[in-house]
Formats: C-alpha cells, structure tokens, sequence
C-alpha cells in the first residue's frame, strides 16, 4: 500500500523556509498606471445600495421573526417544562407588547444615545439571566443564545448600513427594533426564569 | 528590475487590522467617494501583498500576475462602496483576489494545459541547502509548480493564513478536499526538499 504520511520533522522544516518567504513583493512599476486609466474610465465607485427592500434580506426577515417564533419557543420551552399556561399567558401578553419606534432618532448621532441605554439593559439583564441561568433548561438555552445570534446579527447589518447612510430613518428604526426584540427576549426569559 | 531584486520583506503584519487604522479609514472613505488619488495610495499600502498572492496563485506567471492583480485592484474600485470594515481591508482585497483567480480559471480553458499532473514530481526544483535567497527563490519555484489545486489551497492556508472553512468557502469545495490538497501539496514540496 502506498505510504501516505508525511515526516513531521520534514513538515516542521518546510515551515520554516515558509516563513522566510516575502509576504510582499513589489509589483511592476508600470502596473498602477493600467488601473488608474481603466478606474478613470469607470467613474466613482458604486455607491453601497440600500434597495427598496434593504430591510427583506434574510437577517432582518429572521429577526423580525423572532418576535414571534423564538420568543414564544423560549417562553414555550419553560412553559412546557417547569410551569403552567398562566406563564404561558403572561408571555403572549408581553409578546404582544410590540413598542412603537415610529417615533424616536432621527439620526445616528442621536440614537447613539439611546443605544447606550439599550446596551446598558442588555448587559444588565444578561447578568440577571447569568445569576438565574440552572433554573432554566438546557434547551431552553440553546433556544435563548440561537435567537440572540440572529438579533445580533441583524444589529450588526443595520449597524453597518447605517455608518453608510446615517441619516437613514428606516434603517435607525430597524437598529432600534433589534435592540428592543434584544431587550425584550431577556426581560422576558429572565422573568419566566424567575417566576 | 530582476524578480530576486524585487522581492522584499514586507513591514506589514500577516493580517493587518487595516480597517482599525483612523488614517486608513479615512482614505478608504475619500476613495469611496471618487478620490483616485485617494486609492493610489491604497495601492500603494497594499499592492506588494496583493501581488505575492496573486504570484504564487498563478504559479510565478508574472505577466499573468500583473493582470490578476490589475483586475483586482479595479474590481475593488469598483465595488468600493460595498466595504463596510467588517473585515480587515487587507482580507476583503484577498477575498477579491482569490475570487478573480477563480473567476479567470474558469473563462480560461488554458491554464489546464500548464498545470502539472498531480503525482508529477518531477519538474519541481530542488532545495538549496541552508536559509538562503536561492533557498527561498527554489521554495517559491518548488510552490510554483505544484498542481493547481494543491497550490492554491497551500498558498491560502499556509502563506495566506486562511482557514480550512473559510478556504472551502471560497473556492466552492469540501473541507475534507482542502486538507486533501494540502496534504498533497507538503508531501509533493518535501519530496522535492528531499530531492
């Protein structure tokens, strides 16, 4: 049978000569003067395009889910393990408690300010939750940091949209209702933990 | 100016947090908005890097690098508007690189005639003992004959830094097939160390 393997020693050696290899290497002096000719002939780079329908790309679709599918799997997932419909009921009552960011920042300058309160909630829940977290299941869980990923991914998106467009309304709308859908999973699975 | 004398050790770290850098930024953002001077200095910050990519994914082919490296820093022209500095600058102009790389395998029907089969060992250089220029001139030319597949997977992983993941990504194919590759591609560049 054909022998496969490769000596380590002879492996770590040929790491070695690789990394005395150039990282850089200076390409010819004439090659910039192509580029600039052909990117003279193309105008400005194409400005980032925020489509109609910026806000259907699927981190803002599943975030905008969440609201009412992993938040109510989370609240489900206690109910159905450790309480009764009555939590259950007090859970739909708060999902349905959607706040109205119609009106709020109308530019990132000023929602700054409100972020800073929204990253003050989270982080002060997040630690509650922490402080709460062997009276919640590991399912329950796993459902908890799988919705956060997806919020925080929609943050992020919006977040960078934003730094392209800060004047932006629908987009600083967007952020805000991250950090709320944020806000609200935590109050929600710390008060379900705590109940 | 010959190709010894042209490759230099370059100041910039392996993965440079460009994007981190307040001045960087600033040109970026100028060059987002027309400035072509703006850009020239990117390029001038980032060509050599570029270009030993580019290099080494063409298998030494200068000509075909310049082009390759020409092609990239045009597309990042364009598509300026779409760097958001969610990564560092250096990693998305690689990320066009190797794109552009693969975009022109596939148009370019030809390039299968100048790669080597892959068992071929036979045209690859032998090493020159000690850590020498010549050592690292045969190291790139033993690199540059390696088959395609295996030399690009080398050249990403370890020269580049890549992930096995983020490699697979890229180039549309398994993980379990770019360790395959890279296995290859040290078991064909120790043999010719052997040699």
């Amino acid at each position: 049978m054909k022998d496969d393997t490769i000596d380590e020693a002879k492996l770590r050696d040929l790491m070695n000569e690789l990394s005395a290899l150039p990282t850089s290497i200076e390409p010819p002096a004439d090659a910039w003067a192509k580029i600039r000719a052909e990117i003279g002939a193309t105008g400005k780079p194409e400005a980032q395009s925020l489509s109609p329908r910026f806000w259907q790309r699927p981190v803002f679709l599943a975030a905008a889910a969440l609201l009412l599918v992993a938040g109510s799997s989370v609240v489900t997932a206690i109910a159905i393990n450790r309480r009764g419909a009555s939590v259950a009921r007090e859970a739909e009552r708060q999902i349905a408690t959607v706040p109205d960011t119609n009106t709020g920042p109308a530019s990132l300058a000023q929602f700054t300010v409100v972020e800073s309160d929204y990253l003050r909630a989270v982080n002060d829940l997040s630690a509650t939750l922490e402080s709460e977290r062997d009276s919640l299941s590991p399912e329950t869980i796993a459902k908890l940091r799988a919705s956060i990923k997806i919020i925080d991914a929609a943050i992020l998106e919006a977040r960078n949209a934003l730094a392209a467009d800060p004047a932006n309304k629908m987009l600083i709308q967007m952020l805000a209702k991250s950090y709320e859908q944020k806000v609200d999973l935590l109050k929600r699975t710390t008060e379900m933990a705590r109940s | 100016m010959s190709r010894q004398s042209a490759l230099r050790k370059s100041t910039i770290p392996l993965q440079s947090n460009w994007s981190g850098d307040e001045s960087s930024r600033a040109l970026i953002s100028r060059a987002q908005n027309g400035d072509v001077d703006a850009f020239e200095l990117i390029y001038n910050e980032h060509s050599g890097r570029v270009y030993a990519l580019c290099l080494r994914l063409m298998g030494g082919e200068q000509t075909a690098a310049t082009e390759l490296m020409q092609d990239v820093f045009v597309r990042a022209w364009k598509n300026l508007g779409k760097f958001r500095g969610e990564s560092a600058f250096s990693s998305w102009l690689h990320r066009l690189a190797v794109n552009a790389m693969l975009e022109n395998a596939r148009s370019d029907k030809r390039r299968v005639a100048r790669v080597l089969p892959m068992e071929d060992t036979s045209q690859i250089g032998a090493f020159a003992p000690g850590d020498s220029p010549e050592l690292r001139i045969d190291l790139e030319r033993a690199i540059a004959r390696l088959p395609e597949g295996a030399r690009t997977a080398f050249v990403l992983h370890d020269i580049e830094g890549f992930q096995h993941q983020e490699i697979a990504a890229q180039l549309g194919i398994a993980v379990g097939t770019v360790k395959a590759q890279l296995h290859r591609a040290h078991k064909l560049l120790i043999q010719a160390l052997d040699k």
